[in-house]
């Protein structure tokens, strides 16, 4: 093993076997996979997605583009798994995800060797043509790609979700996060702190500076045990603050198993927190970038801070020589680190003239500085075996003289340091240039938050202590909290931060030729493919990254994205302010589709499943249920064998011939009570109610303003002032805002006030000519004569001696009585009728026999036979049209279009074959042997097999079908062409309404 | 708390939910329906000193004006819904009685009442992890500074809609939520409590 032999935050005590690419190997606990397999001296870890070639570790965090793992097997498979930030566990099983059939023997690092051929939109320029093919060439090209992959068995873990408030969330938990929190939680705001890290600190986890005279470290931990102390403060730990969207909502992934051996595992996997924040403080830290250089994804090249956090951190012994390579100060504290792990070389090449006081320390300890110098290229193939350099112009635009071979086994580089502004970005700012520091920069906040340390590009440490302290003072006070100053630890001397801008060695040859220079490594995107798409004219940054994929993938650009613009400014002769960024979006890291999905999957979460009161009784008399909405209704109630068609010629046949009984339920039903509900009535409905008659019911259509039907139903007169209307199942909520909407904004002056009563009451429909004898004999109170009780009449009584109410009013054109009562009966009660209908043999019938039933007698169901473009003169139901009064809906029903005589009309439909049952929707027209296109004439509505009628009925919307009855027309069938049918009536049975009155 | 989901001649809206499968102590987490309470929603305004007035001799106390409240009188709750509109919680007994009393005495008022008992239930969730369990489902921050004894809200809990008060501070809290939704909300709690088992 290649350790240091004490120090970092792994537990040399606590060994943690596991198993890379079928290999086993051992690593400490606070080990990630990336840090184990360095330890190992594991360099190369995967190969590259478009050329194969061999790649490494590069970086130390999110930022990581080659570090992808596919963790574990099976339904618990993880793709892309960033093993920089995966910890391991014992018998975890790690492979990489781009290498077939492994790492060191790709047979796709051909690819390699043709790369020059195989630049920037080769795939869009190769394969555009034929077009037709690109779906196979499409499918081998992603088999030679592809990141990872997905498990195929479903998912067995769970899920949480939960939804958080607080004063003030802190993004990040490095130093200046952590004195946010801490000068925010001290003042009692309610603050939240998440990061993404196994454990809090940020670069404190790897610093080798003093705080308050102690180590960073020792001041960590005291400041952690202060924030735990504090019961306004949350600690999110292993949480990803991923999205921050409008009014100062954010979205945090917390992953609460993923470190832990699978035998270990317990509980959810991840809890998604939605966290409402009155302020905002991004402590998000930065991302250092490489520069770039030939073949500098060679494994072994990598982060100058990320050479230190293995170093420090993790403990590891990187190999025995280093060359690092810098154009900024932080650098040198990498050279002191590589040099204080027991490295027997180490060689500083700095872009930049000399400086004293940096060389100083170095000298000091053995380390060799060259200045004005630059990397040019790397030697070695699947490890780092040397590092060539050569010197540098004084506008670092060129290089000359002899090139210098060093050998080493890492070349650590630091082009300088981006700040983190992606969420900032999410909430809406705009990425400012800044010329200075080299960097992008937040601008003016658009949120209520404030970036500090070097998210606000403020790198030091003792900026980000003072930033973090103030920005969470000044939250908890915007929040109403008073509060003093926090004091500001004290600093030994921070390193500095002075850069001078190189992004890449500059190179003898132009772009394209000699060794290829990787700037974004995860999409195989070199200096000679920005340069390339440059030439061919895309000037767009967003075209550029589009056309090369810059900034695509799992790591989204973060280390080489700002590179690759700067180099395009260089390509272009823009400023780079000018070329400006992409567009930062969530999510930061990927987040899985569990820890969005939470909970809310299956059968009975993924939507509400709504029931009626008697679902029970349902459930156990063998009902099928259908979705109607969100309701679950009886569909059809199935005996022994039978099929669907025998069960609803059973339950027609019995509706008709004796009695049925159906769960009327989930009818929408609302009280309306006022002195101006009558007036209400005559503008919301069609027809006119105030002549209506207390306990009688009436049946009413209700338009849109465009005068086609919204919703239909019958509406019982309680009282003076007080009616009981009746919507359709699914129609319930929208028609109570409809009328909410015109009472609240339109007619405030009217006394009438709306309460649904949908809940409140389960109805059993009992219909059928021996349902009075059923109801008679159960319910008190109530002559059942038919002259005593007519049609659309409504009375009170009471069913074992509690209320109901009976409303004569038929959906299947038989003598049916709905029966209401109070919900928590409803199951009594329809036991009650079941039982009483027992010599009748009464039958239970679902939604499809209703539908049957219905059609018989031509009753049209809104939403089916109507789509929104049809009026009630279209479904040939003028008289429910008051000629002498306003309502909503009637002018339109007078535009030229809509009075026109010939529309889509309602009709009924009998083929000539009374076998063949015509699909719903199917297209008709006048003559199948037309020349096509034929124009088409309206479609079928509703279709059905009806056992009483003895033949197949149809409902059908035809152009001009009221005046066409008995034509012929054809029907298209999926299977056997056109079929010949004759336009008829819609009622198909009892055309006088007997049964109803009876 | 035991817990009656069917009576001789009802049954309660949540009848096929069982909270006692949730294995942890009552301290940790404790749920339970009330079902077969009367619920009767009243509709006016305080603005006519009429209404107010009635309402007050119907019930022996005014109905609450501050929103987002409630008041307990009598073994009846009742919570302001809106600023014309509030809720009626009280024995099922009671309730076609209160029902006639604010009817007559709302006469010649612009009112309306209506007994709504059967259309909902109520659950009562306490313990340590009572507030947890909600903040899975619902948007409203439930922290004691903003929400506490005394309050009610009309909000959402997972997908579907819930009248929530607050009973006590431990905190108890009571919820309504409408009967055909219950049987969801039932499980979606099942679901929720999970990771408090054996706590």
């Amino acid at each position: 093993m290649k350790r240091i032999p004490n120090g970092g935050r792994i537990d040399r005590s606590k060994p943690v076997n596991f198993s890379f690419e079928g290999k086993s190997y051992q690593g400490f606990q606070g080990d990630t996979i990336a840090s184990a397999l360095l330890a190992n001296d594991v360099k190369l870890i995967g190969r590259s997605w478009k050329y194969h070639r061999p790649r490494g570790v590069v970086g130390d965090g999110a930022e990581e583009p080659n570090a992808l793992f596919q963790v574990e097997q099976g339904a618990l498979t993880i793709p892309n798994v960033r093993g920089t930030q995966a910890p391991i566990y014992d018998a975890m099983v790690v492979n990489s995800t781009n290498a077939w059939p492994s790492v060191n023997f790709d047979v796709m690092s051909i690819f390699g060797a043709f790369s020059r051929f195989l630049p920037a939109g080769f795939y869009y320029k190769t394969f555009m043509w034929p077009a037709k093919f690109w779906m196979a060439y499409e499918h081998i090209i992603r088999q030679a790609s592809g990141l990872g992959e997905s498990p195929r068995e479903s998912d067995p873990d769970h899920y949480e979700k939960t939804n958080a408030h607080c004063d003030v969330l802190v993004a990040g938990a490095g130093p200046s996060g952590l004195m946010a929190a801490l000068s925010a939680g001290r003042a009692g705001a309610r603050v939240i702190i998440a990061d993404e890290q196994e454990e809090l600190g940020g670069r404190l986890l790897s610093s080798s500076e003093l705080i308050d005279s102690k180590p960073a470290t020792k001041w960590l931990e005291e400041t952690l045990e202060e924030l735990a102390s504090l019961k306004n403060v949350t600690l999110i730990p292993r949480g990803t603050v991923f999205g921050y969207h409008d009014a100062n909502f954010l979205t945090i992934a917390e992953r609460l198993t993923d470190h832990l051996a699978l035998a270990q595992r317990s509980g959810p996997r991840e809890r998604l927190w939605r966290v409402r924040a009155k302020q905002v403080v991004l402590a998000t830290g930065a991302h250092e970038r490489p520069i770039v250089f030939g073949n500098n994804d060679r494994p072994g090249v990598m982060l100058a801070s990320a050479a230190s956090t293995y170093t420090n951190r993790y403990g590891v012994l990187l190999g025995d020589s280093a060359v690092v390579f810098t154009n900024n100060d932080s650098a040198y504290q990498t050279a002191l680190d590589l040099k204080a792990s027991g490295m027997s070389a180490v060689t500083l090449v700095d872009a930049r003239a000399s400086n004293e006081n940096l060389i100083e320390p170095l000298k000091a300890v053995g380390v060799e500085v060259i200045n004005q110098c630059a990397v040019v290229n790397v030697i070695g193939k699947a490890r780092v075996i040397a590092a060539e350099i050569q010197n540098l112009s004084d506008d670092g635009k060129s290089i000359f003289g002899a090139k210098q071979r060093i050998d080493c086994d890492i070349v650590a580089t630091s082009g300088g340091w981006n700040p983190a502004i992606h969420l900032y970005s999410q909430s809406g700012g705009k990425a400012l240039w800044n010329d200075d520091k080299a960097c992008f920069e937040n601008g003016i906040s658009v949120q209520d938050q404030v970036s500090v340390g070097a998210a606000n590009a403020s790198f030091s440490l003792v900026d980000c202590l003072t930033e973090g302290a103030q920005a969470g003072r000044s939250a908890a006070i915007a929040a109403g909290f008073n509060t003093k100053n926090t004091r500001i630890p004290g600093v030994s001397c921070s390193a500095g931060t002075d850069l001078t801008p190189l992004w890449r060695t500059p190179t003898e040859d132009p772009p394209g030729r000699g060794a290829k220079a990787f700037v974004d490594q995860q999409n195989d995107v070199g200096v000679s493919d920005i340069y390339l798409a440059a030439r061919e004219g895309f000037e767009s940054i967003e075209h550029v990254k589009r056309y090369t994929a810059l900034g695509f993938g799992t790591d989204q650009g973060k280390m080489g994205n700002i590179s690759g613009m700067a180099i395009l400014s260089e390509a272009l002769g823009n400023s780079i302010s000018d070329t400006g960024t992409t567009t930062f979006r969530p999510n930061y890291t990927p987040v899985t589709f569990g820890a969005i999905a939470g909970p809310e999957i299956g059968e009975n979460l993924s939507d509400p499943v709504r029931k009626t009161a008697m679902h029970t009784w349902h459930q156990e008399n063998g009902a099928l249920f259908e979705d109607v909405g969100q309701w679950k209704r009886p569909w059809y109630f199935p005996k022994l064998n039978e099929d669907i068609h025998q069960a609803v010629d059973r339950e027609c046949l019995a509706v008709r011939n004796s009695v049925g009984i159906m769960d009327a339920s989930t009818l929408g039903k609302i009280e309306i009570t006022g002195k101006d509900s009558g007036d209400f009535l005559n503008m919301i409905y069609t027809n006119a109610w105030k002549k209506l008659g207390i306990n009688t019911a009436r049946y009413g259509f209700m338009l849109g303003e465009d005068g086609m039907v919204m919703d239909d139903g019958v509406t019982i007169r309680l009282d003076e002032n007080r009616y009981f209307m009746h919507t359709t199942t699914g129609g319930a909520a929208s028609v109570m805002s409809w009328m909410e909407l015109w009472l609240q904004t339109e007619w405030p002056e009217l006394e009438v006030y709306l309460t649904s009563v949908t809940d409140h009451w389960a109805t059993a429909a009992v219909a059928g000519p021996n349902s009075r004898k059923v109801v008679d004999s159960v319910i008190d109170g109530i002559d059942f004569d038919k002259d005593a009780f007519p049609f659309m009449a409504s009375r009170e009584g009471l069913l074992a001696g509690l209320p109901v109410r009976v409303n004569r009013i038929s959906f299947s054109g038989e003598l049916c009585y709905e029966v209401n009562i109070q919900a928590n009966h409803g199951c009594f009660m329809w036991e009650q009728l079941i039982a009483a209908g027992a010599k009748y043999d009464i039958t239970p019938y679902g939604t499809e026999a209703m539908h049957v039933l219905r059609a018989e007698k031509g009753y049209v169901i809104v939403g089916q036979d109507t789509d929104g473009s049809v009026t009630p003169i279209d479904l040939g139901m003028g008289w429910a049209i008051s000629k002498t009064k306003d309502f909503l809906g009637k002018r339109s029903l007078e535009r030229s279009d809509t009075a026109r005589k010939d529309r889509k009309q309602f009709v009924g439909l009998l083929t000539d074959d009374p076998k063949v049952v015509l699909q719903e929707g199917s297209q008709i027209v006048n003559n199948a042997s037309d020349q096509i296109p034929l124009p088409m004439l309206g479609h079928v509505t509703s279709s059905y097999y009806s056992a009483c009628v003895g033949r197949s009925i149809a409902l059908a919307l035809v152009k001009n079908g009221h005046q066409r009855m008995g034509d012929t027309v054809y029907v298209t069938t999926p299977d056997k062409g056109f079929v010949s049918a004759k336009i008829s009536t819609t009622v198909f049975l009892d055309p006088q309404g007997e049964k109803q009155n009876a | 708390m035991p817990e009656t989901k069917i009576i001789s001649n009802a049954k309660s809206p949540m009848v096929e939910i069982d909270f006692s499968s949730i294995k942890c102590p009552g301290s940790v987490l404790s749920i339970c329906e009330h079902a077969f309470l009367g619920h009767i929603n009243i509709r006016g305004s305080l603005d006519n000193s009429k209404f107010a007035a009635a309402a007050k001799k119907s019930l022996g106390i005014d109905l609450p004006r501050e929103a987002n409240t409630f008041v307990e009188h009598n073994a009846k709750t009742i919570l302001w819904l809106g600023p014309n509109e509030w809720l009626l919680v009280c024995d099922a007994d009671g309730t076609a009685n209160l029902v006639e009393t604010l009817k007559s005495n709302f006469e010649d008022i612009f009112s309306a009442v209506t007994d709504v008992s059967g259309g909902n239930t109520i659950l009562e969730i306490s313990g340590d992890r009572a507030r947890a369990l909600l903040l899975k489902g619902t948007p409203l921050d439930l922290h004691h500074s903003v929400f506490s004894k005394g309050q009610c809200a009309q909000t959402m809990v997972a997908k579907t809609g819930m009248t929530l008060w607050q009973v006590s501070e431990d905190p108890v809290y009571k919820l309504i939520v409408r009967r055909s939704f219950s049987d969801y909300l039932g499980h979606w709690i099942l679901d929720a409590a999970r990771e408090y088992h054996e706590e």
